[in-house]
């Protein structure tokens, strides 16, 4: 270490507490992109340089976010620094990143021309091209681009192609520059702000500007400058001023004020790697005058990055996004590429420019200040510029005075980077062969192993903290942001840096991740280096008796650690298995009830490979009681219900490979898996179980605004590092989301001292179980806040507080409401997702609701031979639950296989369940899902049971299985929740009643109603007996009373004798294409004159329906201005089809869609009824009717509308008409009767007469029409009574009506 | 007083007379279950206490434990900063008893879990 002292100290009263570090040739202030490309070029000669960062880290500031794009150089103004360095760096950016092992594609970009302005915009671009000598360039057809980009919009007219634009990765890029220069001996002082700089007197012997000052190795001339921070000083002979956003004031650190940085910022997207290939180049926009638009690129690491927006903000560190900025980019973004999903974001992020006065970079010595070089205003294209930067800087120098001697050991290469991820198989295997930790994955997201983790920390300029890893690594990066990795990669960074958990930093001081240890005297384990070793635990069938023996002698407390630990010392190299009957693929609850059951159904070899150090899953950090009331009779802890089936599952036999991934699943069940001991595998299985659980939702996808200080975790990791790592997350923690994982953490860090100071909850009920709501929230006073939220996150470093406001019906914020709680934390429970991405690997087909395999009624998935179970199906509350499918998944999968699902496979057939036919399930009105989604008569296990959620929470309702009109069983519940799984039997004995072809709906309803029937009783015993109970009938239209504009010879006095005979009557159509006025005329024509009280549409029954039970919501409704009168007039709040719409952000979603007949129909409003759904607006049809019957044919009906919005969004209506309980509840309260004096009378089965049977009225058809009285005994629905025509029904009602 | 009551997930809503502290007639529970539960939490409300000590020689820094029975509510803080000056040493078992009755509450604490010595 150098410990040069400064000649004369009396210069700086500071100095006399300051620590002298040394004395350099070149210091460069700021390591991001630039600084660090000028330090590696520098570092080519023999110089003594420093670079200096005032962060944590390098690439800390707008290197750590923007676009990550290499432009082709088309967009400077011909003969400006930025053209030339654009084109330049362009130029050598693919040599530099092979160098520094930096991926880097060149995708080549388009700009897209949407009219004929922006056309002429590619003409003007293209001859800037030209001139700044970018090469290939060429504008194509719209038809072109959509051909080289399918998923860019319709609206394209044209665009400019440029095939040498790329991408890559801003921080790897500068970190791979820094590592070199490092590498090649440059020092790099991190957390080094440049506080001051003092001017030094120049010493006789150094005449400025002459080159004589630059002789460092003889140590003879004085350095120009002394550079101070707050406790160190170096000195150095010349200055390069790389610092970005505060160039302006480094500059003015030395008096030289001539330029300043005006921040910009930028609002990004970054959307899940799902979506990475939605487009393959840069997707720009036209220019505009405020920036060059929205982009859509993937990115280097194969996600999908929209952005950025432009804003000149006052503050260099304001990185806060916000929901207006986001929706700008969204909608930005879509009229580009319109398919973009921007629900598939997984993190949103702010960066900011560091923009100059006169738009052009400022690369240049300073004019007043010796020695000094500015290399500022970097911004855009200044990732693509920065090698040419580089290049430009030293030259620069050597023009004032320093000599640049070549470094004959200079070595491009940096040390390569091994990413695991890229491996191939052979690769892999020989990375764990030869390092062990290489099979240890820290995140699963982003297949980062311990060993990359490691590596990063341990490398020359490696990373210190929690983003310093991201970075390098990729971990923490994914869709689940961290929310698994967080506290692994803590304890690695720990372990590396020799420092205490507590002291880890997302990004250097004052950002540490925890608030420290929850008891005193908590001692840290070692945790080994090299990972720790996978261990196997169980035995191989061969050695059961050899165990069992052990077993009965050995220790009881023990015996299932015991043997955990002995199967494997560290390191030792085992031979992996090649083949099982069945395999699991995790070993949670659902895994080991799984493999437990497979045992005892007589399967021999039963393989669990879980990717933890110890079978359990979640439970182990559970600890809280409440499991297993349903199996076991009493309330257990997490690690107590854990254990009984570890024990169980090694007492059967099974084989549990502990610290074994799964990195791959095909349709033939070939599994590809990784462990420290066995190495990189193959295995066959004959069955394969997938019990591979369900992640957190993270941070990233709520995308709440503002900015990105630590304290933020999920509630699960929270309870890992508090229940597992003995560590608080922090002092005060406000937590958002009121599932049972955020009730019990309140609990927890109220015990272990923390304040919980709220819950806020975004919707008007809590998710969680009221016990629990009372025993961790109001046991110790901690307020819950229904219909809250938080809006946005405060504090730089460390969150400082939240913002938390009332939401609406529609959950968005009401101005007005809002108020900030001062916290250091902020807890997430705000939902689970299965995790499936192996499932998706394999080919099979999820579920767009439960996100979770579609299953049949024995958890198979759609493939053959993979079975599904427990929380990755579909996330349950209850354990007790998930052990059960996992029983019926083991049990179903050995049936398969004994019923010879490999041997049928084999030959090309399908195995013998899939022929047998199937029961459709569907989820009901009230109903969000149900599964299985397909029942057979056969095979009915005792774990067979129908589970479902309502949509809704309610209370005194019937839970309804039905086949058609049949209740197949039903259930009263005073209270049901959304939160709260619901679950049915399945019986044999109603599966055996469901017709052929019918499908079984499960819904809820309320049970002050009439329709509900106790299962197996008859229809006829709620009908009533005679016509004399009939007190009000609903009468059709056509085809009863009128035949098209003809009255039926047969109607003319039936109302008078109706009226005659006491009774009330309705006239209904579920033709909501007119309103009732419209028919009351069409009646008055053919000289029917009738109350407007007595005329009901399907428009009516929509009204009712949402005054009474959708009061205050939303409405975008497709139907007639007919219609929208009728919805108006009543006071339903409609949201209009907007014009010139576009899908994304920033759009009211409404509450709900209703279909009606629209007859006037249009793309744009049947386009945005598809989005309101798709944003989660629910989905309501005035009617079912496919057709209405029109003169001379059929023209296509309300349900035929539903159908294509169904097709568009995968989301099925809840329709209201006839023959639907709504009709029914609309009659009653429009008439006053009750159900058993309603008769519904017309000529179809189908529609009229089932409207009032199948709601507990009565049914009764007319032949005039449609249906003939041969169609009855084939009919499913039987209507209680039969009349040629309303006359001789009329004759019937005459004279026993009156009572 | 009124309060939720949490024995099964129907939740129903109690609504207890209270006479000088003493409860009296219950209301609006919907089994008898419910009449149990409102007297003792108007007179002595209990719940069990999960929580965790320190742990020595396990390869892992904490043991979690639970009390054998429900505890008076009231006493919940107090037992776990008693237990948070506990230190157990591994080998472990569940079901070991760490505490005996604990702060007089009748209730033993215990491991939750098997933990091997390392």
């Amino acid at each position: 270490m150098e410990k040069d002292r400064i000649g004369n100290k009396s210069d700086n009263p500071v100095a006399s507490a300051i620590v002298s570090v040394g004395s350099f040739d070149v210091a460069i202030i700021g390591a991001g992109v630039v600084g660090a490309m000028i330090a590696r070029e520098l570092s080519k000669y023999r110089l003594k340089v420093v670079l200096l960062d005032k962060e944590s880290d390098v690439a800390s500031e707008t290197s750590s976010a923007n676009s990550g794009i290499v432009h082709a150089g088309y967009d400077a103004e011909p003969g400006s620094g930025k053209a030339r360095l654009n084109v330049e760096g362009t130029r050598l950016m693919p040599q530099v990143c092979r160098e520094l092992d930096v991926p880097f594609r060149r995708i080549g970009s388009l700009v897209l021309a949407f009219d004929e302005a922006d056309r002429e915009k590619l003409g003007q671009l293209m001859e800037h091209g030209r001139l700044n000598g970018v090469p290939d360039l060429r504008i194509i057809s719209g038809d072109e681009v959509r051909t080289m980009e399918p998923a860019v919009s319709k609206a394209v007219v044209s665009a400019l192609h440029a095939p040498t634009a790329g991408i890559v990765c801003p921080y790897q890029l500068t970190v791979g520059a820094v590592e070199n220069a490092v590498e090649n001996g440059v020092r790099l002082m991190r957390s080094w702000p440049v506080r001051r700089i003092h001017r030094l007197p120049v010493s006789s012997g150094a005449a400025p500007g002459t080159g004589s000052a630059t002789v460092s190795e003889t140590g003879c001339i004085s350095p120009r400058f002394q550079l101070m921070s707050d406790s160190e000083s170096l000195t150095a002979h010349y200055v390069v001023n790389a610092a970005g956003l505060y160039a302006d004031e480094v500059a003015a650190l030395v008096g030289d004020r001539y330029f300043r940085i005006h921040p910009r910022k930028g609002e990004y997207l970054l959307l899940d790697k799902q979506l990475g290939k939605t487009v393959h180049t840069v997707v720009f926009q036209t220019p505009g005058p405020l920036g060059k638009g929205i982009l859509v690129t993937p990115t280097a690491d194969g996600n999908l990055l929209l952005g950025p927006n432009a804003m000149n903000v006052p503050d260099k560190s304001d990185t806060e996004t916000s929901s207006e900025g986001l929706g700008k980019v969204a909608e930005g973004a879509l009229r580009s590429v319109p398919t973009v999903d921007t629900r598939a974001v997984i993190r949103s992020f702010a960066g900011l420019r560091a923009a100059a006065d006169g738009g052009d970079f400022i690369i240049e010595a300073s004019k007043k200040v010796e020695g000094f070089i500015h290399a500022a205003g970097i911004e855009s294209p200044g990732l693509s510029s920065a090698p040419a930067i580089g290049v430009e800087v030293a030259e620069i120098l050597s023009r004032c005075g320093l000599s640049l001697e070549v470094n004959p050991n200079w070595n491009p290469c940096r040390e390569p980077v091994l990413r695991f991820a890229d491996f191939n198989p052979d690769e892999r295997a020989h990375a764990i062969a030869g390092n062990p930790a290489f099979g240890h994955v820290v995140c699963r997201c982003e297949t980062v192993t311990e060993a990359e983790i490691v590596d990063a920390i341990r490398r020359p300029a490696g990373a210190i903290t929690l983003d310093g890893v991201k970075r390098r690594t990729r971990a923490g990066m994914g869709r689940c942001q961290g929310g698994f990795c967080t506290p692994r990669v803590v304890e690695l960074l720990a372990r590396e840096l020799g420092i205490s958990p507590d002291a880890v930093t997302k990004r250097g001081v004052g950002s540490n991740i925890l608030a420290g240890p929850s008891k005193p005297e908590i001692c840290p384990v070692n945790r080994p280096d090299a990972s720790l070793p996978g261990h196997e635990i169980g035995r191989l069938p061969a050695e059961d008796a050899a165990a069992d023996a052990k077993r009965e002698g050995g220790n009881p407390a023990g015996h299932v650690a015991d043997s955990m630990h002995a199967a494997a010392a560290p390191g030792e190299k085992r031979m992996p298995p090649r083949h099982a009957s069945v395999v699991i693929i995790g070993g949670g609850p659902a895994g080991l009830a799984a493999a437990i059951e497979a045992r005892k159904s007589g399967m021999v070899d039963v393989v669990i490979l879980e990717r933890e150090e110890e079978p359990g899953g979640i439970l182990g950090q559970c600890i809280h009681t409440g499991f297993g009331v349903h199996l076991f009779g009493e309330e257990l802890t997490g690690p107590e219900y854990a254990q009984r089936f570890i024990r169980e599952a090694m007492a059967h036999g099974v084989k549990i490979l502990c610290g074994t991934m799964v990195l791959d699943l095909d349709r033939d069940r070939r599994i590809t898996a990784i462990s420290s001991v066995y190495g990189y595998f193959t295995m066959q299985a004959d069955a394969v179980i997938l019990a591979m659980g369900c992640r957190e939702r993270a941070a990233g996808a709520l995308s709440i605004p503002g900015a990105r200080p630590a304290g933020i975790m999920t509630a699960g990791s929270a309870q890992r590092f508090i229940n597992l790592e003995g560590y608080l997350p922090g002092r005060k923690v406000v937590i958002l989301g009121s599932g049972d994982i955020g009730l019990i953490m309140a609990r927890r860090l109220t015990l272990e001292g923390a304040e919980v100071p709220m819950v806020c909850e975004v919707l008007p009920y809590s998710g969680g179980l009221t016990r629990n709501i009372v025993q961790c929230l109001e046991d110790f006073g901690i307020p819950l806040k229904l219909s809250h939220t938080v809006i946005a996150l405060h504090g730089k470093e460390r969150l400082t507080g939240v913002t938390v406001a009332q939401v609406d019906a529609r959950r968005m914020p009401i101005p007005g409401t809002e108020f900030v709680v001062p916290c250091d934390t902020l807890l997430l429970s705000v939902g689970l997702i299965p995790e499936n991405e192996l499932s998706r690997q394999a080919g099979i087909p999820l579920d767009g609701v439960t996100g979770g395999p579609v299953v049949s009624m024995d958890m198979q998935t759609a493939v053959p031979g993979i079975f599904a179970c427990g929380n990755v199906v579909h996330v349950h509350d209850l354990v007790d639950h998930v052990s059960e499918e996992g029983r019926l998944a083991g049990r179903c999968a050995v049936q398969w296989l004994q019923a010879g699902g490999v041997m049928q496979r084999a030959d090309g057939t399908d195995a013998p369940e899939t022929c047998l036919p199937v029961i459709p399930v569907m989820a009901g009105s009230g109903v969000r899902y149900v599964l299985p989604r397909t029942l057979r008569k056969t095979g009915i296990e005792p774990e067979s049971r129908l589970l479902f959620r309502v949509a809704e929470p309610a209370r005194h309702v019937v839970l309804e299985v039905r086949a058609g009109d049949t209740v197949l069983a039903s259930i009263r519940k005073v209270r049901v929740a959304p939160g709260e799984m619901e679950s049915v039997r399945i019986r044999k004995e109603w599966l055996d009643r469901v017709p052929e072809g019918m499908a079984v709906s499960v819904r809820v309803v309320p049970s002050e109603l009439p329709s509900v029937q106790e299962p197996g009783t008859p229809d006829e015993k709620s009908s009533p007996k005679t016509l004399s109970d009939i007190r009000c009938l609903v009468l059709d239209m056509d085809g009863t009373f009128y035949l098209g504009d003809r009255l039926l010879e047969t109607s003319v006095g039936f109302l008078e004798t109706l009226r005659e005979s006491g009774r009330k009557f309705l006239f209904f159509t579920n033709n909501s294409s007119k309103s009732p006025d419209d028919y009351l005329s069409k009646l008055s024509r053919m000289g029917v004159e009738i109350r407007s009280e007595e005329m009901m549409t399907s428009g009516d029954v929509a009204v009712s329906f949402l005054l009474r039970e959708r009061p205050g919501k939303t409405v975008f409704l497709l139907g007639t201005e007919s219609l929208k009168r009728q919805f108006g007039s009543a006071g339903i709040r409609l949201i209009d089809p907007a014009s010139g719409w576009t899908p994304g952000f920033g759009n009211p979603v409404a509450d709900i869609v209703m279909v009606g007949f629209d007859t006037s129909l249009a793309y744009d409003a049947l386009s945005q009824a598809c989005w309101h759904i798709r944003a989660g607006a629910e989905f309501l049809a005035t009617h079912l009717d496919w057709n209405c019957p029109v003169e001379g044919g059929f023209i296509p009906d309300c349900g035929a509308m539903c159908a294509l919005v169904e097709a568009s969004t995968g989301r099925k209506p809840r329709f209201l008409g006839k023959p639907c309980m709504e009709t029914m509840k609309a009659v009653l309260e429009r008439t006053g009767a009750c159900v058993e004096e309603v008769a519904f009378v017309g000529d179809r089965l189908y529609t009229d007469v089932a409207t009032g049977v199948g709601n507990g009225a009565s049914g009764i058809l007319v032949l005039t029409g449609e249906a003939q009285e041969a169609d009855i005994p084939g009919s499913d629905v039987k209507p209680t009574w039969v009349f040629p025509s309303l006359k001789e029904l009329g004759e019937a009602m005459k004279g026993n009506g009156k009572r | 007083m009124e309060m939720i009551c949490t024995v099964c997930p129907t939740g129903c809503g109690l609504t207890i007379e209270m006479n000088d502290g003493i409860p009296g007639k219950v209301t609006g529970n919907l089994c008898k279950r419910g009449l149990a539960y409102a007297m003792a939490e108007c007179t002595n409300p209990v719940r069990t206490l999960t929580t965790t000590v320190r742990l020595c020689n396990g390869g892992r820094p904490l043991l979690p434990v639970r009390t054998t029975k429900p505890v008076p509510r009231a006493q919940l803080r107090e037992m776990v900063d008693v237990l948070n000056g506990l230190s157990v040493s591994a080998p472990v078992a569940e079901g070991t008893i760490l505490v005996s009755d604990i702060l007089g509450s009748g209730a033993d604490v215990v491991a939750t879990r098997d933990v091997m010595g390392v």
